[in-house]
């Protein structure tokens, strides 16, 4: 990094940036640059500083050392809107996009003071300034639109005009983008149309990239920074970049090949556990049959839209099968499952994709969340023994290696991979022999996902059968026994992956 | 042909649902309005002097404290919280306010001067409700709820729970004046000024849209580094300031200052907000429902009285009728976790 030569100066430059939380250092001399015109790639595990660094960047922290400069001049925030002032703009995970209010409000909220007339807002003119920086940014949505209708992905541009529009009023020479996990809820589709926006933006913009999935890394950016226990550990150019080589710098040693586990993939049992025959839903599957045998793992492939999500609500009585058979354990149950608590009850077992709203209940401990679906097991004199869930709880966490220092933890507290492992776990107790998963791994680090990785296959060895939607097809290749490709509603194909793995080309044949 | 056809089911299934779904959006947030006008028809039938212009008057006059005080409701609630002290600071205000004007107590004359110091008093309550709820971190319905008590008990404590009979004619007279040849009340015609004033304020001022962007997602408007506490503390001092006003028209209207004046204002004044079809839970409603709601409640209890219902079931029936409208008012998708 050349430091003091002027021409070669990047735009932005941190440099030596260390923060602690308490004792634990977050950042330790970090470094990061980014010129005009590029993507720039943040990745780390969990806990290895990303968060932090853009979030020092975007002036919610303060940096206890180090120091930021743009264009060459060093500059200080005390605050997001200081931040703000100098055209840096963070787009959250969680979002920041009202559902109560419209496209063109949200744009501009808290920044309404432009568009005062003595006092009072004109809409017309917040109105033609909304149409103007969407047109600008190529965004075809219709500024008046209530926000409640707008994809996920729809919100995400919002946001990313939202601080594009603000870096231009605060006349920052080059708006810089901080996108954290923009991709983690959004389908293959709405990444493509997402990635084909940013490298529009990118001509007058500079933008930095957080993402857990390494592919996505690899496609997007211009260079790529990897972080290991809030320290750099290599920067790389585009170039030079492949997932495996991220992978194994961002863990910190190789788990190339082995990353699914797939060496510990067994044989699927003779026993069918669960059968479906001629499955309707007249709002997203037709004619759906197959069959799942004990301890295998059936993967679903398929565009949104295709019905896999509806499938697998089905399969646990979310929503309903209009019509069609299904077997557990050759017994009809058709008809007898009409609630999620009526599957629960058949041994079925449901891990939903957004797991924070769905899967866990995060006001309560671990332990609470762990022995949810076994308390008529712990109880003693009639009420719930909570020396009884200490214990299961232990022996669980033990056994899954959920890493928090208490079981009395909050959920909330938890990192994401560890929230997955407490649902999990709450479903290894329950004893169910049939667990559907939503995106078990979605927006959980590489070095947690293989834990999970690992955990389902040992629950197949322990004979329970698993169907999975994964957040990538390596995934849903990686664990599968078989894999059905569902398109439009139907099932395309089943591939049988037992012997010889298909490869990403073999899916997408069936999918496009 | 497969997508075909299935594209032809999905149509065929969106054609069987979509009058229901039609009439759905047709009703949403325009529920309450629907609700009033059938209310009106149900009782212009049964009740035979109910449709007259008597009766209109009648109606207006009863429905304007309650559409001051469900104004100010309703502007809370879209911020996501509840003021539930405007008993405390209407029957506060009111004795105040009474002891000012001319009245058999004492030899005070200060007139209209009063209804502002009544108006100041129920802003500094409820700059204290904002206060606290803000800074002390006190959730509002304890908050109100609380500071609501204070003001009764330092009401009572002025006067020992004595009323205050005025007999100053220019307050009375806000209450008896009625214009546009005796058919529009002048309070209505304050409320409903107030009403939309405060709805060009929701609508077209920062403080405004800040306050539905608050009800909406409180912890996205922080990030954005608006000044969540400062919008709240203002929005807790207008509705405090609107109950201020709202105890010295009732004093108009009755003639007395009394503690026991606004008793029963609180239930009328959230259950015309919910059945003006505000969200209780924030960020959802505009401030004209609160009028519809107020007047919708008004009506109802005029038709029964009309009716000649017994008033010993009237609480009932007006109970239940709320809990009803709600249920077909609220607008569920719109909230997501209904708590």
């Amino acid at each position: 990094m050349k430091i003091g030569s002027n021409s070669m100066d990047p735009f932005l430059n941190m440099v030596n940036i260390s923060k602690s939380f308490l004792d634990v250092k977050a950042l330790q001399e970090v470094n990061l640059s980014i010129n005009e015109n590029e993507i720039v790639g943040l990745v780390g595990e969990n806990g290895a500083g990303k968060s932090t660094l853009v979030k020092i960047l975007a002036g919610v922290y303060k940096a206890d050392q180090g120091k930021i400069s743009i264009d060459g001049k060093d500059i200080y925030f005390n605050n997001p809107q200081d931040a703000k002032k100098h055209g840096i703009g963070i787009v959250f995970q969680e979002q920041s996009i009202l559902n109560n209010m419209t496209v063109y409000e949200n744009l501009f909220l808290g920044q309404e003071k432009f568009f005062l007339n003595f006092g009072v807002l004109s809409k017309e003119r917040m109105l033609k300034e909304a149409c103007e920086i969407l047109a600008e940014l190529d965004i075809d949505i219709v500024p008046t639109r209530n926000a409640n209708t707008l994809s996920f992905v729809q919100r995400e541009m919002i946001e990313i005009a939202r601080n594009v529009w603000l870096a231009r009023k605060s006349n920052a020479k080059v708006p810089i983008i901080l996108l954290d996990e923009p991709t983690t809820a959004l389908e293959q589709n709405d990444i493509k149309f997402l990635f084909q926006k940013l490298n529009e933006l990118k001509k007058h913009t500079a933008i930095i990239f957080i993402s857990h999935r390494l592919e996505e890394i690899v496609t997007l950016c211009d260079r790529v920074y990897v972080l290991k226990d809030g320290k750099n550990v290599g920067c790389f150019s585009k170039d030079d970049i492949s997932e495996n080589l991220l992978r194994s710098k961002m863990v910190g040693k190789e788990l190339v090949g082995e990353f699914y586990q797939s060496s510990m993939q067994r044989k699927a049992g003779e026993k069918v556990v669960l059968e479906l025959k001629g499955c309707f839903n007249k709002h997203a599957f037709y004619d759906v049959s197959f069959q799942l045998k004990e301890g295998e793992i059936l993967s679903i492939c398929g565009t949104i839209g295709s019905g896999k999500e509806a499938l697998c609500k089905a399969i646990f009585g979310i929503t309903k099968f209009d019509s069609g058979e299904v077997y557990i354990d050759g017994v009809d149950v058709k008809g007898s499952i009409n609630s999620p608590m009526d599957a629960f009850n058949k041994g079925i077992g449901y891990i939903p994709e957004d797991r924070r709203n769905e899967g866990l209940i995060l006001n309560l401990p671990i332990f609470e969340n762990i022995t949810l679906t076994v308390l008529k097991k712990l109880k003693s004199h009639g009420m719930v023994s909570r020396k009884k869930q200490f214990e299961v709880t232990e022996k669980m966490v033990k056994k899954i290696d959920i890493r928090s220092a208490s079981i009395a933890a909050l959920c909330k507290n938890l990192s994401g991979g560890n929230q997955q492992k407490v649902v999990l776990g709450k479903w290894l107790l329950s004893g169910n022999k049939i667990l559907v998963m939503s995106h078990p791994t979605r927006g959980v680090d590489v070095g947690a996902k293989q834990q999970i990785y690992t955990l389902m296959r040992e629950m197949v060895n322990d004979g329970v059968s698993l169907i999975t939607m994964g957040d990538s097809f390596e995934e849903d290749i990686g664990l599968a026994n078989r894999i059905i490709i569902m398109k439009d509603g139907k099932i395309m194909t089943i591939i049988d992956a037992n012997e010889s793995k298909p490869t990403s080309v073999d899916l997408i044949k069936y999918i496009v | 042909m497969i997508v075909v056809k299935m594209k032809q089911d999905t149509d065929d299934f969106f054609l069987k649902k979509y009058s229901r779904e039609k009439i759905a959006l047709l009703i949403s947030g325009k529920a309450s309005f629907i609700a009033l006008c059938s209310l009106i028809v149900i009782f212009s039938f049964s009740a035979h002097n109910f449709f007259s212009l008597s009766n209109l008057t009648n109606i207006l006059d009863l429905s304007a404290i309650l559409l001051l005080t469900s104004t100010a409701m309703t502007f809370v609630l879209m911020l996501g919280s509840i003021d539930l002290s405007v008993e405390g600071i209407a029957g506060l205000t009111g004795i105040v306010g009474a002891l000012m004007v001319k009245n058999f107590s004492n030899s005070n004359d200060y007139g209209l001067l009063s209804i502002i110091i009544c108006i100041l008093i129920g802003a500094i309550f409820g700059l204290l409700n904002g206060i606290v709820f803000t800074k002390l971190k006190i959730p509002s319905f304890m908050t109100t709820l609380g500071l609501g008590a204070v003001a009764t008990g330092v009401g009572i404590l002025v006067t020992r729970g004595y009323p205050v009979i005025i007999t100053d004619q220019s307050i009375r007279g806000l209450a008896l004046t009625k214009l546009l040849g005796g058919v529009i009340p002048l309070l209505f015609v304050i409320a409903i000024t107030i009403n939309l004033l405060i709805w060009f304020v929701s609508e077209r001022t920062i403080l405004g849209r800040h306050v539905i962007a608050i009800g909406g997602d409180e912890a996205i408007v922080k990030d954005l580094g608006i000044k969540i506490d400062l919008v709240k503390i203002i929005v807790f001092a207008i509705s405090g300031a609107m109950f201020g006003l709202a105890g010295m028209l009732l004093v108009a209207r009755l003639g007395a200052g009394d503690i026991k004046n606004s008793i029963g204002l609180l239930f009328d004044a959230v259950a015309a907000s919910l059945i003006g079809g505000i969200a209780i839970t924030g960020g959802i409603g505009k401030i004209p429902h609160a009028a519809i709601g107020a007047i919708t409640l008004t009506i109802l209890r005029n038709g029964m009285v009309l009716l000649g219902i017994s008033p010993y079931i009237q609480q009932g029936v007006v109970g239940t009728i709320i809990i009803l409208t709600v249920a077909v008012t609220i607008e569920r998708k719109k909230i997501g976790v209904i708590k």
